[in-house]
């Protein structure tokens, strides 16, 4: 993946949550399709509503927020939860 | 007027010619048909609902009848007539009063959208609620029939209907439906019970229709908050086991369920999440009918003296 490659959430007014614990549910308003999202799900989510952010962003996001090493393992897995968010409907690439 | 106060030949003559009104639950369906099984099992399972006097307005015009033609004749058959509509492939004659059922069922299902329609059973003890979402065949109706034939509530043995404006259960008490071994189990279990005949070879196996409680039809205008939802399994041979079940997992299970949450966007989305705030959630599996009635029975006292 291109390391300028942006990602951002869609339209925060469509997205709909209520989390319990560490369980978050969001109703994508646009799709009419409902996900439960891990922790780490929903720190990216929640991040990519915010504001625009490449891997590298968020990957220090979550090494920061779950105490883990900015290593290789975990920018693999944000690479597949983002590609996976993507196939979703709920974020999008910018450029 | 109770139907069980009109002779059966009466009955029979308005079921035959302008019909009947009846009210289950909120609804009231105007039903029309001269075909013997359909009065008969109709006679004897809603003998404890109230015949309203000729409405101008009903929900559901319904007329169970056999079509026209070499078909009356030779492997007769019965059609499900809805507001003079035919939505449905015909069915064997024999299996004319579950067509009903499940017509009636589809009637609702599919209209009834001030409602979050869920599919589940519904039942009642003392104030406390549990809600039974389950798919078919996991021993829903069995555990269901078993819980009214030792004091609880009947609310619904199918349809789980959730007001959206206050977050209330609204009982629909209508036979239970049982289906194949479930059937002689519960007969076993509740030999005073009333029960249809058995109509073998239809698409869900054989089935059989149990009344439901008189008690439960009496007080189908009382709402109740919902409290628990449980979702059950029958599993041959397992122990009884009750197990919290996280409300994440269970608003998808419900979700998943529920036969108009994506018909109702958002509203369905808010209205479910209203109900799993406030209910406790378990999954819960079972192979003994008495151990488990016995479980929810504990379940029921639990909440009561913590209330």
């Amino acid at each position: 993946m291109a390391e300028s490659v942006r990602w951002r959430a869609i339209s925060a007014f469509t997205l709909h949550w209520r989390s319990w614990g560490n369980e978050h549910v969001v109703y994508n308003a646009g799709s009419g399709d409902t996900h439960l999202f891990n922790d780490l799900a929903a720190l990216i989510l929640r991040a990519l509503q915010e504001k625009a952010a490449t891997l590298d962003e968020l990957s220090q996001l979550c090494a920061t927020s779950f105490n883990q090493d900015e290593d290789e393992e975990l920018q693999a897995q944000l690479n597949e939860l983002l590609l996976e968010l993507d196939r979703l409907g709920i974020i999008e690439r910018i450029h | 007027m109770k139907i069980s106060e009109l002779s059966l030949n009466k009955l029979k003559k308005r079921l035959g010619t302008s019909g009947i009104y009846l009210r289950t639950g909120p609804f009231i369906t105007h039903l029309q048909s001269k075909i013997p099984s359909v009065v008969n099992n109709f006679a004897l399972l809603y003998a404890n609902n109230n015949l309203l006097d000729n409405e101008d307005f009903a929900d559901f015009h319904i007329n169970l009848a056999a079509p026209r033609g070499l078909r009356r004749w030779y492997r007769p058959q019965v059609m499900f007539h809805f507001d003079d509509q035919v939505p449905f492939k015909p069915l064997p004659h024999q299996q004319a009063f579950p067509m009903m059922e499940w017509g009636l069922n589809w009637c609702i299902s599919n209209h009834a959208h001030h409602y979050l329609i869920l599919h589940s059973a519904v039942v009642e003890n003392n104030g406390f609620s549990v809600i039974l979402p389950a798919p078919p065949g996991s021993g829903k109706s069995t555990l269901c029939a078993g819980l009214i034939s030792r004091g609880w509530r009947l609310l619904s043995d199918e349809l789980g209907l959730i007001s959206l404006e206050h977050l209330e259960l609204v009982p629909l008490a209508r036979p239970v439906n049982l289906k194949n071994e479930a059937i002689e189990v519960i007969k076993k279990f509740a030999p005073h019970a009333i029960f249809s005949c058995n109509f073998a070879d239809t698409n869900k196996g054989t089935v059989a229709l149990m009344q439901a409680p008189v008690t439960s039809v009496v007080r189908s205008n009382e709402l109740v908050k919902p409290a628990c939802i449980v979702m059950p399994r029958y599993m041959p041979g397992k122990e009884t086991n009750l197990q919290r079940e996280s409300k994440g997992q269970m608003f998808m299970h419900v979700a998943d369920s529920a036969f108009n949450y994506s018909l109702l966007g958002l509203t369905g989305f808010e209205t479910l999440v209203k109900l799993i705030d406030r209910c406790d959630c378990y999954t819960f599996t079972y192979s003994k009918l008495q151990e488990a009635i016995e479980t929810f029975d504990e379940l029921a006292t639990a909440n009561n003296t913590t209330c």
